[in-house]
């Protein structure tokens, strides 16, 4: 019998918001912990702390490819409800919709490099 | 493996139409040759007396497993108990500070890597084949090395405890308390490689998981229509791989430091103790959720057949555990709060810690609902899944409160956090586990556990446990630290620890119960399996040895409800592969998504082998600790000696291309390539080895932020740049001779034997010599590991890249004795492909390694 499964291709659909979350977080985090104990530490970007406005523009770049991954997730859940990778793919949506405005608020309250 | 002289199934060419669905309402018809059955049952007999040690088959395997993993649960809960004692009243000099501080270590390491991680596999292996309607997962030798390396050696490590040479430094071995200076024992180095055997037993039995799960399941059994439990295993599987590299990386940095003092960890000279804690928590905080989520796996199992229902948001849950799954990654250093990490890091992580309640709760309220929509059975099983959500939800709660910073940095290092962990640990894994135990003991015999006996044990095990663990939240507010083997009486903590102690005693009562209930049940006569809670999952089968007699044809997510004559046509083998088609021990090997038959895979069968090899890795460990070093070389060569022979045994050309698996359908027997299982588990084999290289490069990177003056720092050099460049020819050279001779074997005509083995022996020395250019360059510039941490973690890499130079040598020898043993062909030529992957990773590795050696300097500034 022939096989026509693309496992590898519908779980990195599925997965690819909660990837973007990965990848925002990590790169985030990597950028701070590292720039704060670099010379940039001082540096200004449009009379701005620079490390926090990367970090933002970071997660401004991560909410709008999720978002567009969610928009996406939503146009083929209406099409194929009743499959689990169109559950998957939007509940994954959700759940990285969340976990990459969460990681942001932070950004938003506190100075890059206390403590 | 014994091979018939024929087979009524066996042809080596099938007929035209073989790539089309069966012929009728059943895969097979009836009547079935009289001799189908007893032939089956004659190839995967259980060996019986000594040769039982020999077994091989998951089933088996997985009783063992269990049955050890409950041994250490309850050696384990006996040195808890002792901390109990000591702890019940102030000034209490009942256990010497020593003594307690070994106790202390041993509890929570014998529970977390000797219990916790061994039984969540050990359950799973018992239970997959069955539940996936596979006659074995696809490595079932490997299941039985990894389990008996898990056995051997963690029996030897608990032993370490009546010769005072357990390790005393805290279940998570900080440095610089664990460094030679403080620990200057061998109790440190026991622990160092003792968890070595969970390392390699867990993720062996990570490999033979995701690949049984994506690849065993029965034909129909889709993604979509595959148990929630075998859902749960293939999340946590996947997480094991990503998880355990970087604990196998700090073990290795911290058993380096103090046998050869590279110094790593010691900040005076240019090491890091938090990088310990890194890499410790990155494995650490996915472990918690590595326990649970087969804990969850299987309260999602269990709920609907108590409820007589299918489980509410099926879907929702699968999203929620691959969630969980990813989230958990991100929360290691929420262990790290008050380390002196940076503010905004861990606010990040105080961020997902919040995140990854979402997904939690997802699963409570779809156990909640299903409850609600179903009709409740009062049985054991539920006593202890109600009991389960009640502390669970608990642990979580508090899990919250410790996600917040400044509630943490108040109570970090207090009781406040034992009862937090054993609420979440106990809570969501171990009431889950006996539930479980309660739950599937029929499979064993037949026989279930006694039901008035399990609300005694339940009640027992519930309330002793809250009396336990709920007045430590207060002990831990009102200031009483972890790992102090007393207190004064001014203190105030009297009290609250004479409570603890009282629910702990209480606790073990319940569980001591439990064990004689669960010998009595053990030893009563067999009888008929009858699925006796009515539920929906195919374990439930009639089955035997070979697990059932054929593989159900599965049209829904709760078979044995949908389908209520399965049982009995599985049984008369109206189903898929009713006998064994090619006379060996077998199994259907399907697509990932939609599970397609694709092929029957042969299994290896019972071999003293598996436990040659655990021995042989045990005796090379313990004896190298204690320096018994040629005693421990021999093991090691023993050990490397059995895996030659087991692997030298598989990888034949099959005596037939093809078998007959149901009316109008043959499949093809074996698969070479992409198509084959060993190579997907090369592949995830390889991800760990990349995984636990990244935790050396970030360590490397680590360590190389910290230095204040220049990189490299002031008494060391970088090589000359021409020997890394040549370096990084050879290797890139030696994969492309490798790939070139590789690619050509496809098509025997392209190349002669002779040919391939001057390609392995030309592509091998360019490896050796990529590594001595490496390795002559370093000793030029006078690489010194001893000198500071920077060298040091340069040095490992090189190490690494060395291990892997030898790996490959070996394996270099081992394709050119096949390849004159006439076992190399285009048609088994698995061995040639999963070693051509291993050959480029170490090309990957070493130019990685070159790269961030010689250039992450120049760009770094100061």
């Amino acid at each position: 019998m022939q096989s026509h499964d693309h496992f590898f291709r519908d779980a990195a659909d599925a997965s690819a918001p909660l990837l973007l979350w990965a990848l925002h977080f990590f790169a985030v985090y990597i950028f701070v912990a590292l720039a704060c104990v670099s010379t940039l530490i001082d540096a200004q970007l449009f009379g701005y702390p620079l490390i926090k406005n990367v970090s933002l523009l970071l997660s401004l770049l991560a909410i709008l490819l999720v978002a567009g991954l969610m928009r996406r997730a939503i146009f083929l859940y209406r099409k194929t409800s009743q499959q689990l990778l169109s559950l998957a793919r939007l509940g994954c949506a959700v759940l990285g919709v969340i976990g990459i405005i969460w990681s942001t608020v932070p950004m938003l309250i506190l100075e890059s490099c206390q403590g | 493996m014994n091979r018939p002289a024929s087979s009524p199934d066996l042809e080596s060419d099938p007929p035209a139409d073989s790539s089309r669905s069966y012929v009728g309402e059943f895969p097979n018809s009836l009547p079935r040759p009289p001799d189908e059955l007893p032939e089956l049952e004659r190839i995967w007999r259980t060996p019986s007396g000594l040769r039982f040690l020999t077994t091989v088959n998951n089933t088996n395997i997985g009783v063992l497993y269990i049955g050890t993993a409950l041994l250490f649960f309850v050696l384990a809960g006996i040195l808890g108990l002792m901390i109990r004692a000591q702890l019940a009243v102030p000034d209490n000099d009942l256990i010497a500070a020593g003594t307690y501080n070994q106790i202390f270590t041993m509890h929570g390491t014998v529970m977390m890597f000797l219990f916790a991680i061994p039984v969540v596999e050990a359950i799973a292996v018992y239970l997959l084949p069955g539940m996936l309607g596979a006659r074995d997962l696809p490595f079932p030798r490997l299941s039985a090395y990894a389990y008996w390396a898990y056995a051997i050696g963690g029996l030897a490590f608990f032993c370490t405890l009546f010769v005072g040479l357990a390790p005393d430094g805290g279940w998570f071995m900080y440095p610089p308390l664990t460094s030679k200076e403080y620990s200057p024992g061998m109790n440190a180095d026991f622990w160092l490689l003792g968890i070595g055997f969970i390392e390699i037993s867990a993720i062996a039995g990570a490999i033979e998981l995701i690949i049984g799960i994506l690849f065993t399941r029965a034909p129909g059994m889709s993604l979509s229509k595959m148990p929630i439990y075998a859902w749960s295993m293939l999340v946590v599987a996947l997480m094991i791989v990503f998880a355990f590299p970087a604990i196998i990386a700090g073990t290795t940095l911290l058993e380096f430091e103090r046998a050869f003092d590279w110094p790593f960890f010691i900040a005076d000279r240019g090491g890091d103790p938090v990088l310990w804690q890194h890499l410790f928590w990155f494995f650490g905080h996915p472990e918690v959720y590595i326990i649970f989520l087969p804990a969850a796996g299987m309260v999602s199992t269990m709920i609907p057949t108590i409820a007589q229902t299918p489980l509410v948001g099926y879907r929702t849950i699968v999203v929620a555990l691959l969630a969980v799954g990813m989230f958990s990654f991100a929360l290691w250093a929420h262990h790290m709060f008050t380390a002196g990490l940076g503010v905004m890091e861990l606010s990040f992580v105080s961020a997902a810690s919040m995140a990854v309640a979402i997904p939690t709760a997802i699963q409570v309220f779809a156990w909640i609902a299903t409850l609600w929509r179903g009709r409740v059975r009062k049985s054991t099983p539920t006593y202890f899944l109600l009991g389960f959500m009640f502390i669970f939800v608990l642990g979580g709660l508090t899990g919250v409160m410790v996600a917040v910073l400044p509630f943490d940095w108040q109570v970090h290092d207090t009781y406040f956090i034992v009862a937090h962990l054993h609420y979440v640990l106990i809570g969501g894994m171990v009431f889950p586990m006996f539930a479980g135990l309660y739950y599937w003991m029929p499979l064993l015999n037949g026989n279930t556990l006694s039901e008035r006996c399990g609300k005694w044990v339940f009640w027992l095990m519930f309330g002793g446990f809250n009396l336990a663990f709920f007045p430590m939240h207060i002990s831990g507010l009102l200031g009483m630290p972890r790992r102090v083997y007393t207190y004064g009486e001014e203190m105030g903590w009297g009290l609250w620890n004479m409570l603890s102690s009282i629910g702990s005693l209480i606790l073990a009562i319940g569980v001591a119960l439990f064990c004689i209930d669960a010998f009595r049940t053990c030893r009563k006569p067999a009888r008929k399996i009858d699925n006796p809670w009515h539920a929906s999952t195919m374990e439930w089968l009639e089955s035997d040895d070979y697990s059932s007699r054929s593989i159900p044809d599965v049209k829904s997510r709760e078979p044995l409800w949908d389908q209520p004559n399965l049982s009995q046509e599985v049984a008369a083998g109206l189903h898929w592969l009713p006998g064994a088609a090619t006379g060996l021990r077998e199994t259907m090997m399907t697509s990932p998504v939609s599970a397609t038959p694709t092929h029957v895979q042969i299994l290896p069968t019972d071999s003293w082998l598996p436990l040659l090899a655990a021995a042989g890795t045990a005796g090379f460990f313990l004896l190298l600790t204690v320096e018994l070093t040629v005693i421990a070389f021999i093991c090691g060569f023993i050990a490397i000696a059995s895996v030659i022979w087991w692997l030298w045994q598989v990888d034949v050309q099959p005596a037939a291309a093809s078998v007959k698996v149901a009316n109008g359908v043959w499949l093809p027997v074996g698969a070479t390539g992409a198509a084959s299982h060993s190579w997907w588990a090369t592949i995830i084999m390889l991800v760990v080895d990349l995984t636990i290289f990244a935790s050396f490069l970030f360590a490397y990177i680590h360590v190389s932020m910290m230095l204040t003056v220049s990189c490299p720092p002031p008494n060391a050099a970088l090589p000359s740049f021409a020997w890394p460049l040549l370096s990084c020819g050879l290797l890139l050279a030696g994969s492309i001779v490798f790939e070139v001779m590789r690619l050509r074997t496809r098509n025997q005509q392209l190349i002669s034997q002779t040919g391939l083995r001057l390609a392995v022996i030309a592509a091998i020395a360019m490896v050796i010599g990529a590594f001595a250019a490496d390795f002559i360059g370093h000793q030029r510039a006078g690489l010194d590991p001893t000198a500071q941490a920077w060298s040091a973690t340069v040095a490992a890499m090189l190490a690494y890249q060395g291990f892997h130079v030898i790996v490959l040598t070996l394996a270099a020898g081992y394709l050119l004795a096949r390849s004159w043993s006439g076992k190399l062909t285009s048609a088994s030529r698995g061995t040639l492909d999963n070693i051509g992957l291993m050959w480029h990773c170490t090309t990957l590795q070493g130019v990685v390694a070159a790269f961030a050696v010689n250039v992450l300097p120049l760009v770094m500034e100061f």
